[in-house]
């Protein structure tokens, strides 16, 4: 019996359990309220000119629980679009839908299909409100382009333009473009009720030098639009002056005639001209012509002064456009523009480089061998000035004729074995290198006014280079008179023995008072 | 008679019976997110009368609650709401942000006040209990438009300090509106949840 009882407690324990092991089936209740879907807006305001559009934002709610969420698209054309199920949820009691879509200007509404467990499906719609893309301002100019001409005169024209913007304006600036940069014109303008046409219409007087007429144009989603009016003006040419030399030589307070043609497209109204002494510009004459010819030859007289250094002609024409003319007076002094001094090598001549040689003559502007030299007494007084390069640098020196082997005078080579060394007179020409002295503009006067006779002493100058202005002083036994003051600009310092360094030339400019 | 030996084998092949069947359907272990938690975060009273028992924090917001007259969403128990409850540092913040050099709230415009508020009342519940995610989802605030956007987070990360705390307009979940982190979370009354804050929120583009 027993046996029995525990063999049946087992079977039943057995079977119990089998039968326990059937599977959970979810309960679903009926009763429960049906989905929900709330939208964060009434309407969806999308404006496809931004880029920050706000998402769409809908919460969906099931007492439920959800089983799919459907998201759909539907176009102006009532075409719908399935755009997204969702089917999984992090709360399947409430789903928060959140999306900005990339809208086209056909959308008209987003359709959200809830449904529950228990397939009951709610739908609802926001509609949407979509802005679509504008256009940025547009600007047109009537006329397209302006052309004042001065010669024929007239009216300027207006300026005249319209602005567009299907958006709205927002603010707009000109601007008036000339050669020397764009500068504002007028104060900016604003449109706080976003008018959508802007018109202007004024007469801007341009000037000679205005290029154009230039327009930014900014609407209310910040699209710039920059349009610029092309403005000609044309203004006829200064007057000419022609001057048929660029150099004039007098005497001292000579009185020269300068020759000058001046053409005028508007009429020559006045020649002034000026005398250039020590920097300061001295009017000595007034010609005033009130027949305002177009074409003139004139030939004012100027008396040159030992400090005048420039004649300048200035020419007006009737609208006061201006040329001036300038002309370079030596007056008073012997003057050479280039004059080419070869250097110790070149002392008795070389044979690729002819006719240049390295012992100056202050009285003839010419240079001379050493055999000349050392010719005679009259030959040797004559020349005033050696030139030596010295070593691999070949730095530039000038020596005086005198000072023996300490100005290198052996070095300075004749035929026959003969040198400087052998010459019978041996000019003491003084040097001295200037600082800051003006050669351009150095006048007779200035040259003995400002170079003291008492400091150029030395007899050599070590080194000179090129743009220096060396200042000389004459020995008592030289052809060009003794005590005298110079001044010389080097020009230019050229090697013209590819074998030998030191054998250059050296180009000098020579202004030597009276 | 029977035998112990039956007995014995009888039991043992009882126990192996039972050991399969229970052992049927059984589910696999889930991953485990931790959620920390108060102890008990059920208060069996509203919002509104939670607000009460604390007034020494919450003075200005029940007084600024009554001045916009939003103090029935506080108190009925028919809807659940989210109430982000601003603390008296928060209200002062607000006060001298928005209406500097008043000393009251209801000297204060109130049209703005009660927008304000309505931003902080979000329709439904949302407590770090398996009502957010980790990442910021909407939520819908009582201040309808744009201006009402509001974003909402748990933190779940244990080894973070904040973990299971609420943040409402996670950085660049919300346009540029500032986070705001809750200084306590996830306090359950009948109709709702109170999530408490140092600092006002607002939708910012």
């Amino acid at each position: 019996m027993s046996n029995k009882i525990i063999t049946l407690l087992i079977i039943l324990i057995t079977f119990g359990g089998v039968i326990s092991c059937g599977d959970e089936r979810e309960i679903l209740d009926s009763s429960t309220r049906e989905p929900d879907i709330t939208f964060a807006f009434d309407v969806m305001k999308i404006d496809m000119n931004l880029i920050d559009n706000l998402p769409v934002v809908a919460i969906i709610r099931s007492e439920l629980g959800l089983k799919n969420v459907l998201i759909q698209i539907k176009k102006t054309d009532n075409n719908i679009i399935d755009y997204k199920t969702f089917t999984e949820f992090f709360n399947e009691n409430s789903f928060s839908y959140a999306e900005k879509i990339n809208y086209s200007a056909d959308y008209q509404s987003i359709i959200i299909t809830a449904t529950d467990k228990l397939d009951r499906s709610i739908s609802e719609t926001l509609p949407l409100n979509i802005t679509e893309v504008k256009e940025a301002p547009s600007i047109i100019f009537n006329p397209s382009s302006i052309l004042y001409d001065e010669i024929e005169g007239g009216e300027m024209p207006e300026t005249n333009f319209t602005v567009q913007s299907v958006a709205g304006l927002k603010s707009l600036e000109m601007f008036l473009v000339a050669e020397s940069g764009q500068t504002q014109y007028g104060f900016p303008i604003d449109f706080p009720d976003k008018e959508n046409e802007y018109t202007f219409n004024q007469q801007i007087m341009y000037k000679e030098g205005d290029k154009g007429f230039r327009v930014k144009a900014t609407d209310i989603y910040g699209q710039v639009k920059i349009a610029t009016l092309p403005v000609q003006y044309l203004t006829p040419t200064p007057p000419v002056v022609t001057i048929t030399e660029d150099t004039i030589y007098a005497d001292k307070d000579q009185t020269k005639i300068i020759p000058l043609q001046i053409t005028s497209q508007r009429g020559i109204a006045e020649i002034k001209i000026y005398r250039i002494e020590d920097g300061i510009e001295n009017l000595v004459h007034t010609i005033v012509r009130d027949d305002k010819p177009l074409k003139l030859n004139l030939t004012p007289e100027v008396t040159c002064t030992n400090a005048t250094s420039k004649i300048k002609i200035v020419v007006s024409d009737v609208v006061n456009k201006s040329s001036e003319a300038l002309i370079t007076a030596i007056v008073n002094m012997y003057f050479t523009a280039h004059l080419e001094i070869g250097t110790h090598p070149l002392a008795n001549g070389y044979s690729g480089y002819p006719n240049v040689y390295s012992l100056l003559s202050l009285k003839d502007f010419k240079t001379y061998p050493v055999d000349y030299a050392v010719e005679n007494e009259a030959n040797a007084s004559n020349v005033d000035l050696k030139f030596y390069a010295f070593g691999g640098q070949a730095v530039l020196r000038m020596y005086s004729i005198d000072g023996g082997t300490g100005t290198k005078s052996n070095e300075f080579r004749g035929s026959s074995g003969k040198s400087v060394l052998d010459m019978p007179i041996q000019n003491a020409t003084k040097v001295l290198k200037l600082v800051d002295f003006d050669f351009d503009n150095a006048t007779a006067e200035s040259i003995t006014r400002d170079i003291p006779l008492s400091n150029i002493v030395s007899n050599t100058i070590n080194p000179f280079n090129v743009g220096d202005v060396l200042a000389f002083k004459t020995a008592s036994t030289s052809t060009s008179g003794g005590d005298r003051v110079g001044i010389m600009k080097i020009l230019d310092n050229k090697q013209v023995n590819p074998s030998n360094v030191t054998a250059r030339v050296i180009t000098v400019s020579i202004k030597f008072p009276k | 008679m029977i035998s112990l030996k039956n007995i014995i084998g009888k039991f043992a092949a009882l126990i192996v019976f039972v050991l399969l069947n229970t052992g049927c359907d059984m589910p696999l272990q889930q991953n485990y997110d931790y959620e920390s938690s108060v102890l008990d975060p059920h208060i069996s009273a509203t919002a509104w009368d939670f607000l009460q028992t604390k007034s020494d924090l919450f003075s200005i917001f029940t007084e600024a609650v009554e001045y916009a007259g939003l103090d029935n969403y506080y108190k009925q128990t028919e809807r659940k709401y989210t109430f982000l409850v601003l603390n008296n540092t928060a209200m002062k913040l607000y006060m001298m942000d928005r209406f500097p050099g008043t000393n009251s709230i209801t000297e204060c415009d109130r049209d703005q006040v009660r927008d304000m508020l309505l931003y902080h009342i979000v329709d439904g519940e949302y407590s770090g209990y398996g009502q957010l995610p980790v990442e910021p989802m909407f939520v819908l605030t009582l201040l309808k438009g744009d201006q009402g956007l509001m974003t909402m987070l748990v933190r779940k990360n244990p080894w973070q300090a904040d973990a299971g705390k609420i943040v409402i307009n996670d950085t660049g979940s919300n346009g540029s509106s500032p986070m705001r982190l809750a200084t306590t979370s996830n306090l359950l009354p009948v109709n709702g949840v109170i999530h408490i804050f140092e600092n006002y929120s607002y939708y910012k583009k």
